[in-house]
């Protein structure tokens, strides 16, 4: 890809290649699925794998670190408005992608001040749940990942890239 | 005749006030961070970027206070964005 920049409309804009198209596009259904899915599971347990559940936590953290009960009734009040603001934010990214126009081999994609936010926000989602499975949740992990996770963390990498190059543009 | 809404909102005002920390979580970029701090809570780029190297070298930092009302909708802001946030009262 190439860094965002604004154009004369004042659209963040930026291309980005089939690859990458690919890769967003299906990091981005994942993150979907797991934000539709519900946590709670039935008698036989959770629905989710560790995995997924780690990660669905890590999107929707507790909201008090010691007091479990308190933690639960803001779940019960705020999750569900939470989630469909997420998977909101991810359906525009998916859109956006969608809505892209052909340069030659590459996408060019332009986001106005809303999409930008949701961009913004579902990068940021996207990169919770590769962490997650990653290992990555303290300073310095991102060291230990095993060479078969090479690829994720790449993925990982970039999706930082394009987030720090979009908020330069937005801010420039 | 007594205005009620004004009495709750006097007591909440006068109740001990809470607070919203922000976690580290090395996932998040230290810009993005600094960005929410001043998109969100209107801090200026010094405090915004102060709080945020609080966070990355310290762990946390609180970042508002006041009433648990105020805090959580802070928080649900903080989690709607992708940071690690929780409230607590200030003198816990």
């Amino acid at each position: 890809m190439k860094p965002f920049r604004r154009d004369r409309a004042g659209l963040l804009i930026t291309v980005f290649d089939d690859a990458e198209v690919e890769v967003l596009t299906a990091l981005t259904a994942e993150l979907s699925g797991l934000l539709g899915d519900s946590d709670e599971g039935d008698a036989r347990g959770s629905v989710l794998s560790d995995t997924a559940s780690r990660a669905r936590r890590r999107l929707l953290p507790d909201a008090y670190a010691e007091d479990a009960e308190a933690a639960a009734e803001f779940r019960r009040f705020t999750e569900a408005d939470l989630v469909a603001r997420k998977s909101l934010n991810a359906d525009v990214l998916t859109r956006t992608l969608a809505a892209g126009s052909r340069r030659r081999e590459r996408l060019e994609v332009a986001l106005d001040e809303a999409e930008t936010q949701s961009w913004l926000r579902s990068l940021t989602d996207l990169r919770l749940t590769l962490a997650t499975g990653l290992g990555i949740f303290e300073e310095g992990d991102e060291e230990s990942v095993s060479p078969e996770n090479e690829y994720a963390l790449a993925i990982y990498h970039w999706l930082g890239y394009v987030q720090q190059s979009l908020l330069e543009a937005l801010e420039a | 005749m007594t205005d009620t809404r004004e009495d709750t909102r006097l007591e909440l005002t006068l109740g001990s006030p809470w607070i919203v920390l922000v976690w580290n979580d090395p996932v998040n970029l230290m810009s993005y961070v600094s960005y929410i701090f001043r998109s969100y809570f209107g801090f200026d780029r010094a405090v915004a970027e102060r709080l945020m190297l609080q966070v990355h070298t310290e762990g946390r930092a609180v970042v508002a206070t006041g009433t648990r009302e105020e805090m959580e909708r802070h928080v649900e802001a903080m989690h709607d964005f992708g940071l690690w946030a929780t409230l607590a009262k200030a003198d816990a």
